[in-house]
């Protein structure tokens, strides 16, 4: 029995150990997605939690488990095993039930808090068009996600519904991606902003964002939407400062100044192009 | 050896190799699974009718089914369900000459099955004039479907029985009357939704 | 052996026609199918050139699923599945004692396996050698998908074969793991665990087995017809878009959904009407009740699938507009059905998984099951819940952003009853001197794999994580830690198990133990590293993807062409010891006290010579008891 107490011991030991050392591990490692904006830092944070948050229960259980399994080979007869340790234990099972609801009653509150601070998303707002330019930084700066098979395109109503393959926010500005798909479902990945909105045609799909980080990012489609799925990521997508931004969409107006009256006018959902059938 | 009490009540080989009882249960586990797929097509239905895309959920000149033959429709099944009934009632009390009872509820099953086919016949829709049309057609479609499958059903008993090879057990009976009413209450809701809520 | 001979007339020597063509019947359907086809599809093309006048009316939709329909019904009637109803149509008399018996392959020998048969033992292992045939084919189409990501840009395929390779890998995987421990193990134990001589519909059980070869390869010549492009979920209205690769996957699907719902249809009226005396539910082995909760899934989802898949073929081939937004359809309709089946779908791989390993535990721990009852409660909560949480897919799908925390707490929801498995594998081993045979490895990693599965479910189950993870590879090496390394591993586990009782051979070789640290380290390097690239974002079914990501596919490739070749191994193991070399098997290797070990090997035709009398769990490990009586015939265990 002694040798049993010892070994329930180190195994605790060693759990505690595990648990701790792995927590401040995880606490202090980068997590995905990084922290180019308001939403990926939230993100990369519940990530973290949680990572911190399973990881002991995950070494407690498989060190339990394993350890257990081996422990018994040189232990004594299973006779000494008592009544509860054979068939069940009544307390046991239900303290391990209250424990795992409790743990995902934290969770679910925690991620509905986390929900509830986050820009409301989706449904569709009626757009008075044409939509002013944001006088301030949390004032949204409207930005459209056209995708279509197979690439996107993007239009900002603030300047006239100027329409652009690449996409270029300012920096430090709320922006309001309002996706949308012209043919069959896509799904808008701005990855390191965290931003993931699938397109659905006749359909507006809102997420609030405010970028934190200059530099160029790699955007892609992530719903099969048909033969080039895997090369639906080749507009590139840039975070710049306000100045550069001002710069760039006064070139992009003048440049699509000859073609606008082609363009649709500005709405949050088109026509969708008509469906060709199989055969 | 078995002085056990059996949950099933079966202690025989006989029985257990084939029992009345396992009829029943299956053809109720049927209609639990008929339940599901009746149910994606009212979530279909409600779905489509309530987001009303591109308002291309009931464009104009969209008419619900004939009023009149989708009634008949409804009634044929009910004087089957009687005659259905009526026949297990008289199996259930022992009585073994049913015949006539039995073409009777044959001949209204056949005609269920016709009127139905002819109240389709009478749409007269375009499938691409909007989704009321496609998943009211859907819905009749799949009820037929359903009213035939039964139908077939009936008809091996009948045929069984008067032939003589294998007359009609209280739990065939009861089963197929549980399964006719089951469709026929279905009918009427499918026929409430589509002519009413449109 | 004092067994009562079953009274019944031997099997007539001089066969009627009808008899003889069933003794080949495998031939009879396929011959049956062609004809279907060509029939179907040629009535369906001429119905089609004489309504629109299309020129190419060959490859029409209608055309193509009229000729899948009747290949299907030719090949069933073929088979002979139509001999028995259209004779109660036409009155005739129901099948004697002799039909019934040469129909349960009596006397049958080796060629009942190529006909229909209704001994729930002979499609028992029908189905293990399905299962393994889908599994080996789709495990093809992995090696060439990871062969492909060995360079971020496209080497071997082309974009459209691409896809069609995922589609076909992972429809394929599907319909493997929706029966690989209920059709091959729940259909063979058990009516004898539950001490019945049959099933309840032995013919509808034949169906639902006969009803998946046409649909494998119905879904495999989706490469004639051009592949389809949507993986296994087939989003509208994309499939819409698609050439008539697409009806492959769509007629498949139904008849996989078909077997699915009369599968569970058959197994929940065995077992509520079939146990044997003493037996009420709460004595059930615990394998059955896994098999008993399933079923439940199956039969109350499958149903949705086929709606939905009716609706889209008709989109399809009548031009209606059900998920078609131009005609007032939406999208959102199919991913809310698809998912709505899709979800009970997986805990239908699962929940089979965990019976069986939970069935095996005690053997291997040599103590009784530990908190029976609570472990029934997991399996039933697990299956509650399973219908709730379907919108979980649909998180960045922009629909109902305001059901979002109901879908997340009720996800979240479902560790709760699956740490309950957790807690009886624990407890059935705490204090136990576990023997670490093969099935024990493989089961422990079981519980290591699925434990991954499990928490890598959490973050996906989590809103703004799953922002960042949903349809990246995070999320893809998450199911394949759940059914592959869960539910496969729990199948080798029962194919090691069970396999000396189901053909009187064993494959537990030391070769096999090798083979357990092959497959199991390739499979956990292989999918450590892909979730990793799911981490860094790199997104599902794409031929093409970020440079950066090159070295950690190419670790994961490597790590899967192990994998491939450990599985190969496994095949190969029990190719030579079964079929070639043929190792005889001691009689109840395990020492297990199961009913199914009691009954002597090869198990006889009906079962049982007389009604088994359960007395208690079979689990009685502390003591030794067999917990069934068998009648004259003497426990295998008596002294044990």
């Amino acid at each position: 029995m002694r040798n049993r107490a010892t070994a329930v011991r180190v195994l605790i030991g060693t759990w505690i150990v595990l648990a701790i050392a792995g927590d401040i591990g995880l606490g202090l490692a980068p997590m995905p997605p990084g922290l180019a904006s308001n939403l990926a830092s939230d993100e990369s944070t519940v990530i973290r939690i949680l990572a911190m948050a399973a990881w002991p229960i995950f070494s407690g259980v498989l060190a339990g488990m394993f350890f257990t399994l081996i422990i018994n080979k040189f232990a004594p007869s299973q006779s000494e095993a008592t009544a509860t340790e054979l068939r069940g234990n009544g307390r046991l099972q239900s303290i391990w039930i209250v424990t795992t609801v409790v743990l995902v009653l934290i969770l679910a509150t925690y991620g509905t808090v986390e929900l509830a601070v986050e820009e409301p998303g989706g449904g569709i707002t009626t757009v008075s068009a044409p939509l002013p330019q944001p006088a301030s930084a949390d004032q949204p700066l409207e930005v459209q996600v056209i995708a279509q098979q197979w690439w996107f395109t993007f239009r900002y109503p603030s300047y006239g519904g100027v329409e652009t393959a690449n996409l270029v926010l300012p920096v430090g500005q709320k922006i309001e991606f309002n996706v949308t798909s012209l043919d069959v479902v896509h799904s808008f990945n701005f990855y390191a902003l965290g931003v993931k909105a699938d397109a659905v045609p006749l359909n507006d799909n809102q997420v609030t964002v405010t970028p934190t980080e200059i530099g160029t990012y790699r955007i892609q489609c992530t719903e099969l939407c048909g033969l080039w799925h895997g090369n639906m990521a080749e507009n590139t997508a840039m975070v710049v400062s306000q100045s550069d931004f001002a710069t760039w969409i006064q070139q992009q107006t003048a440049l699509d100044a000859p073609i606008m009256k082609y363009l649709p006018p500005y709405s949050h959902t088109y026509e969708p192009e008509p469906t060709v059938y199989g055969s | 050896m078995s002085d056990v009490a059996s949950p099933t009540g079966l202690t025989d080989v006989q029985d257990v190799s084939g029992g009345e009882h396992t009829l029943i249960v299956g053809s109720r586990l049927a209609m639990a699974a008929n339940t599901t797929l009746q149910l994606t097509f009212l979530f279909t239905f409600l779905y489509l009718r309530a987001n009303n895309f591109g308002g291309m959920w009931h464009p104009s000149g969209v008419n619900p089914p004939p009023e009149v033959l989708a009634l008949v429709a409804l009634l044929v099944p009910i004087v089957a369900l009687l005659a259905l009934w009526a026949v297990s009632r008289a199996i259930a009390r022992g009585t073994t000459s049913i015949n006539a009872l039995l073409w009777l509820a044959l001949a209204f099953v056949v005609f269920t099955g016709a009127v139905r086919i002819l109240l389709m016949y009478q749409f007269g829709w375009d499938l691409q004039n909007g989704t009321y049309i496609d998943i009211s057609t859907v819905w009749y479609g799949v009820m037929l479907a359903e009213f035939i499958m039964v139908g077939l059903w009936v008809l091996s008993l009948v045929m069984g029985h008067v032939r003589g090879t294998s007359p009609i057990t209280a739990a065939q009976a009861r089963a197929v009357v549980e399964q006719w009413s089951y469709i026929t209450v279905v009918s009427f809701a499918v026929y409430a939704l589509i002519e009413f809520v449109t | 052996m004092d067994a009562v001979a079953p009274a019944r007339p031997p099997i007539d020597s001089r066969p009627t026609l009808s008899r003889r063509l069933n003794d080949w019947g495998l031939l009879v359907g396929v011959i049956g199918a062609i004809v279907g086809f060509v029939v179907g599809w040629g009535i369906g093309s001429v119905a089609i050139a004489y309504s629109f006048g299309e020129d190419n009316s060959l490859g029409s939709d209608p055309g193509i699923l009229l000729g899948y329909s009747l290949s299907v019904v030719g090949f069933l009637a073929g088979m002979g599945f139509l001999n028995y109803p259209i004779g109660r149509l036409l009155g005739r008399p129901k099948a004697s004692e002799e039909d019934n018996a040469y129909l349960h392959g009596e006397g049958g020998g080796i060629a009942r396996y190529f006909r229909m048969t209704t001994d729930h033992k002979v499609i028992g292992l029908q189905y293990l050698v399905m299962i393994l045939a889908f599994l080996f084919i789709g495990g093809l189409g992995a090696m060439f998908i990871r062969a492909e990501l060995l360079t971020p840009s496209p080497t071997v395929a082309t974009p459209q074969s691409y896809l069609t390779l995922v589609g076909l890998h992972s429809t394929l995987m599907i319909f493997m793991a929706s029966a690989a421990i209920i059709g091959p193990f729940g259909n063979y134990f058990v009516p004898i665990m539950i001490g019945s001589r049959n099933m309840a519909f032995p013919r509808l059980e034949a169906l639902t087995f006969w009803l998946l070869p046409p649909a494998g390869l119905i879904l495999l010549s989706t490469v004639f017809l051009g592949g389809f492009s949507t993986g296994w979920t087939g989003y509208a209205p994309l499939s819409d878009q698609n050439v008539a690769g697409m009806d492959s996957y769509l007629m498949a699907f139904a008849l996989i959904g078909l077997s699915i719902g009369l599968s569970g249809l058959n197994m929940i009226a065995t077992i509520i009407t079939k146990r044997a005396p003493g037996m009420p539910l709460t004595r059930m082995p615990i394998f059955v009740w896994g098999v008993f909760v399933t079923s439940f899934l199956g039969l109350l989802a499958a149903p949705a699938l086929i709606g939905a898949v009716l609706m889209e073929t008709i989109d399809r081939s009548f031009q209606t507009t059900f998920y078609v937004p131009a005609g007032g359809g939406s999208p959102f309709l199919w991913e809310n059905l698809f998912w709505f089946f899709g979800h009970p779908e997986v805990y239908i791989f699962i929940i089979p998984a965990f019976g069986v390993v939970m069935e095996m535990l005690p053997v291997f721990t040599r103590k009784p099951l530990w908190g029976y009852r609570v472990s029934i409660g997991g399996m039933v909560g697990v299956g509650l819940l399973s219908f709730t949480v379907w919108q979980h897919h649909l998180f960045v799908s922009g629909l109902a952003p305001s059901l979002r925390p109901f879908y997340m707490f009720s996800t979240e929801l479902i560790s709760v009853p699956t740490g309950i498995i957790y807690l009886i594998a624990l407890g059935s081993m705490w204090r136990a001197r576990t023997r670490f045979s093969t099935p024990m490895l493989f089961i422990g990693a079981f519980f290591f794999n699925f434990l991954i599965g499990g928490f890598t479910g959490v973050f996906l189950s989590d809103v703004p994580s799953d922002f960042t993870l949903h349809a990246s590879y995070f999320v893809q090496a998450h199911f394949h830690y759940t059914i592959m390394g869960a539910e496969v591993f729990a199948l080798m586990a029962a194919i090691v198990y069970f396999l000396p009782k189901m053909t009187g051979f064993t494959m537990d070789t030391k070769l096999l133990k090798f083979q357990f640290w092959a497959v199991f380290l390739t499979f956990n390097g292989t999918f450590i590293s892909l979730i990793s690239v799911g981490i860094l974002g790199m997104t599902r079914r794409t031929i093409s993807y970020a440079a950066d990501l090159q070295p950690l596919n190419v670790s994961a490739s490597v790590f899967a062409f192990g994998l491939g070749a450990s599985m190969a191994l496994f095949l190969g193991i029990l190719i030579w010891e079964a079929v070639i070399k043929r190792t005889r098997a001691v009689e109840n290797p395990w020492e297990s006290l199961g009913v199914e070990w009691q009954v002597p090997t090869p198990v006889p035709v009906f079962n049982f010579d007389k009604v088994p009398t359960s007395w208690s769990l079979p689990y009685d490990y502390d003591t030794g008891k067999p917990a069934t009586d068998l009648g004259s015939v003497s426990p295998a265990l008596s002294g044990a």
